[in-house]
């Protein structure tokens, strides 16, 4: 993979968990531990290069491997990217807790039953275009 | 060739009083030490705030996460897998010297300076009356030596419900520093229910901390900045390395850095102490007159196992079993990040099923804001946006709560030394260590009884944590007390039998190993190790 590559990957996994543009900070930081990461096999970048393919189902991809591989090389990134984005001052409103009232509980709600369904397209997903 | 007079090995927690004892009875000490230190973080992280931080730093990545990401954590817990990045500098060169092979025992081990003293979580437990016999110490030296401890390291606590099990007769200490808000909700509830939760069998209180809440010794109050897994800029909390550095600036007070204590052989008149170089690997023999060897219970093992043993000794080796258990507090759901609180533990819950105080477990409860939402979002089977999305709310009434249980000899627990010509010592320590069915099924049901009684205070348990054996940090017992003169024992005043100059001032004498944290008992056994060298001519 070229740099040019992994930065295509932080740009598309920082949209996706921000949903928007992550700095180019995020982005340098991202490229710098992947360069780090020295255990990577042909199978594990498969979901990856899917999801930069496509990365609409980035979500739903997530979900799945959630479930059936959350060790995965796509999570494990995904989980750099998540920890690079929490430790970033600009993003702090994304991470911290916030006063919100009790009929928020209604958002989690809805939230984690969208997270279930998400998460069966998801398995599919996986199973059938990236297995 | 130099003799010093007292030698002691190791700069952690049980080192460090056993050396201020000594020098204050103007002994003089030579201290031999591994002594890694890392990065200095006190010049990058500022003087503000975990929340006030998180919001204005630029360069908080650098001591949250790490520069390489060190700090994050993926696939199997891994040693110092709970660290945070300026931490990490504790277990830093500790593969290549203190190589381990276990099928399931995953110890963490420290060669920094401050040893695991820097990673400690302050808790100060005086043992109660039958877990020092158990453990082969004497009550009324301990309970006096205590006293000195405390008085050293300065101890914050509460003489409340719980005083029983946690002071013992303790009472020079500083108030606790204030519960956040979702501990003062979990022990009004305690308070409510105090009589149904205690026929149980259950009691509850502050934990007492090596932590101060009033100014001592130049050490600033806490200052309730939620940093305290991070930083020790203002330090309230102690740390070993705090009475070293002050004790370098006594005259008869010499630290040495940089030496890996491989074995000892005793002369006539003296001592031999065979280092490695950390620097080359270089052979380097140092002498003294008396040696306290104050490295840990698994060092202290090897090395007297170097020293003493042959091929086929084994040592047994005592650990507390761990379990930590996420729960969620519905009260504080949806609730703003709170900028004053605190890191370490601030309830602890005694399980006393006999009511005699003999053979207990203990839960202590804290609260998560400052180990931010990637250490947890792992645990839930949802992908990362719509974890994070139910995380930011919830992640206010997140409470851990850790549980430690007692640990006994077993004849299938040991340690021992088999070749490995891989590493600078030519050997590595093999472990072996399990619990046996009956104990994994009390401890079990003793998790489940604390799951529920938690509930009674509203607080409910999503899923319980068995981070492996080795996880608790707590290891005792490798070269036990022994009243007969046994070859790698140690006779109760801490001398190791067959010797008459070298003394254990860790944990390793240890034959049993309570719930309750060792590290305050270690460091008075230290003190007192220390007060016999002295006597020792």
């Amino acid at each position: 993979m070229t740099s040019g590559d992994v930065e295509y990957e932080a740009l598309i996994f920082g949209k996706y968990l921000l949903k928007k543009t992550p700095n180019t900070k995020a982005i340098k930081l991202y490229v710098d531990a992947i360069e780090n990461i020295n255990d990577v096999t042909m199978h594990s970048v498969k979901s990856i290069q899917f999801v930069c393919e496509h990365p609409k189902l980035l979500r739903l991809v997530d979900s799945g491997l959630a479930i059936i591989e959350p060790e995965s090389e796509l999570r494990r990134r995904l989980y750099m990217m998540f920890s690079i984005l929490e430790s970033s001052s600009e993003y702090h409103t994304y991470f911290l807790p916030r006063k919100r009232s009790s009929f928020y509980v209604l958002v989690i709600g809805i939230t984690g039953i969208s997270a279930v369904v998400r998460a069966v397209v998801g398995v599919i997903i996986v199973r059938v275009a990236i297995k | 060739m130099k003799i010093h007079d007292i030698l002691i090995v190791g700069s952690g927690c049980s080192a460090a009083m056993s050396a201020q004892t000594l020098i204050d009875n103007d002994a003089s000490v030579f201290m031999l030490d591994a002594g890694v230190t890392g990065k200095d973080y006190r010049t990058i992280i500022p003087d503000k705030d975990f929340i006030d931080l998180r919001k204005t730093e630029d360069n908080q990545h650098e001591y949250l996460v790490g520069k390489r990401l060190e700090g994050v954590q993926w696939g199997a817990m891994g040693k110092g897998a709970q660290l945070t990045p300026p931490r990490h500098y504790m277990t830093d060169r500790v593969d290549q010297y203190e190589a381990i092979q276990s099928k399931d025992f995953s110890p963490v081990e420290s060669l920094g300076y401050g040893g695991l003293g820097i990673g400690w979580g302050v808790q100060c437990w005086e043992y109660s009356d039958a877990d020092i016999d158990a453990v082969g110490l004497n009550k009324v030296q301990m309970r006096a030596a205590y006293k000195v401890v405390s008085e050293r390291i300065g101890v914050s606590a509460t003489n409340d419900d719980a005083a029983r099990y946690s002071l013992g007769s303790l009472d020079n200490f500083q108030s606790s520093p204030r519960m956040d808000k979702i501990h003062r909700r979990i022990h009004m509830a305690y308070l409510k229910h105090k009589n149904a939760i205690e026929s149980r069998g259950f009691f509850m209180g502050r934990t007492p901390l090596a932590l101060i809440t009033e100014e001592k010794d130049g050490r600033k109050a806490y200052q309730y900045k939620d940093m305290d897994y991070y930083s020790d800029n203002d330090r309230s909390a102690w740390r070993p390395w705090m009475t070293i550095d002050a004790l370098k600036k006594r005259k008869n007070f010499t630290y040495q850095s940089g030496y890996f204590v491989e074995s000892f052989i005793e002369k006539k008149d003296y001592i031999e102490v065979n280092t490695i170089s950390m620097k080359d690997d270089s052979r380097l023999i140092f002498y003294c007159k008396k040696l306290i060897l104050a490295t840990g219970a698994l060092s202290t093992g090897r090395i007297v196992l170097r020293s003493q043993g042959d091929q086929h000794d084994t040592l047994p080796i005592l650990c507390n079993p761990y379990t930590y258990v996420p729960c969620l507090h519905p009260y504080n759901f949806g609730k703003d990040a709170e900028n004053k609180k605190m890191g370490f533990a601030q309830l602890s819950l005694f399980l006393d099923e006999n009511f005699n105080d003999t053979n207990i477990s203990i839960a202590s409860t804290y609260s998560y804001q400052s180990l931010m939402l990637f250490r947890i979002i792992l645990q839930m089977p949802f992908n990362f946006v719509d974890a994070r999305t139910i995380m930011r709310y919830l992640a206010s009434g997140l409470v851990i709560m850790g549980i430690h249980h007692p640990d006994s000899f077993d004849s299938n627990n040991t340690i021992r030394l088999i070749k490995d010509k891989n590493s600078p010592t030519g050997d590595k320590l093999k472990i072996n260590y399990s619990l046996n069915n009956v104990t994994k099924k009390i401890n079990d049901a003793r998790e489940k009884k604390f799951v529920r009684i938690m509930r009674k205070m509203n607080v409910f348990a999503i899923k319980r944590i068995n981070p492996g054996y080795g996880s608790s940090i707590h290891y005792a017992g490798t070269v036990p007390f022994s009243h007969s003169p046994e070859k790698l024992h140690l006779n109760p005043d801490g001398r190791l039998h067959g010797t008459k100059s070298i003394f254990v001032a860790d944990s390793s004498g240890f034959n049993y190993l309570p719930s309750r944290g060792l590290t305050f008992s270690l460091m008075a056994n230290a003190h007192l190790v220390a007060e016999r060298v002295l006597k020792n001519e």
